[in-house]
């Protein structure tokens, strides 16, 4: 049986990879959209986001557009590698009799 | 660090949930610059056919009928830009999704032979409103109130205000599928 990621189980995070791993199809995702879709606070979304890049599973820019600060999240292939085998373990966890 | 299977099928719910919500988004996104750009079509469509004498309608729409699936075909191999082969196709598929389209509203012409220029009109709204409702009800919600809302505006133009229906179909139709782009595109 495949092994739990512990990072990436904790329910926000684990919405965030989830959402990473279809919405950055088209490239980094906007701070403010992913807050949008998980609707989540500014500050814990930040967290965790700091969690999972100290872990090495997204990428955090920061830059501006004009004068407006701009922050895009990416999700990288070892984050996009760990949330497939973290989803493969939860299938086996609830295929397991 | 246990996991049970409840925590397992909850997660898994959380995950599939939040995907759906992410490809539904993503989905809104890619179909915005279509929605804007043929509304833009139509407002100048309906705009010139109202200031321009009948024979030459058919003249007005073949440039802009042509730029609207060049502009589509266009903007579909930019969605698919390092797709799989059968996102690839997707141009071949807006150019076939039109022609058919267009061969269907012959063929319900040929069928029930409007009396009248105001059928011919409003049918394409009907027709543009139906397809999204469709596209709606399968994958995209926001897609399917957009084309309700064509559709219920197509039909009042209709039948309320027959006597200013090409500037209607213009501005509420035309103007309403490029606000519906915009609101698509914040999404």
């Amino acid at each position: 049986m495949s092994a739990p990621d512990e990072i990436i189980h904790q329910s926000l995070r684990l919405k965030i990879m989830a959402t990473l791993n279809v919405g950055c199809a088209d490239g980094p995702m906007e701070f403010t959209r992913l807050r949008g879709l998980l609707k989540a606070t500014d500050g814990n979304l930040g967290s965790h986001l700091a969690t999972l890049e100290k872990a090495g599973y997204v990428t955090i820019d920061k830059d501006f557009v004009g004068k407006k600060p701009r922050t895009r999240v990416a999700i990288t292939p070892a984050g996009a590698k760990a949330f497939r085998g973290h989803v493969a373990y939860l299938r086996e966890v609830l295929d397991s009799v | 660090m246990t996991v049970t299977r409840s925590d397992a099928a909850g997660a898994l719910r959380d995950i599939e949930q939040a995907q759906t919500r992410a490809g539904e988004m993503r989905g809104y996104r890619h179909a915005a610059p279509y929605l804007i750009g043929w509304g833009l079509i139509w407002a100048v469509g309906y705009t010139l056919m109202a200031v321009r004498p009948q024979p030459e309608w058919g003249w007005i729409w073949l440039p802009l009928d042509a730029a609207g699936i060049i502009g589509s075909i266009l903007q579909g191999r930019s969605d698919n830009r390092g797709g799989t082969q059968a996102v690839a196709n997707c141009g071949m598929r807006i150019l076939l999704g039109v022609l058919f389209t267009a061969l269907f509203m012959a063929a319900t012409y040929v069928l029930f032979a409007p009396a009248t220029v105001a059928p011919f009109i409003v049918f394409p709204g009907l027709i543009a409103g139906a397809i999204y409702v469709a596209i709606g009800l399968a994958w995209l919600p926001r897609m399917g109130w957009i084309g309700f809302g064509i559709f219920v505006l197509s039909m009042a133009g209709y039948l309320f205000f027959r006597e200013w229906l090409l500037y209607w179909m213009a501005a509420v139709c035309g103007g309403g599928l490029m606000l519906s782009g915009l609101w698509l595109r914040n999404a």
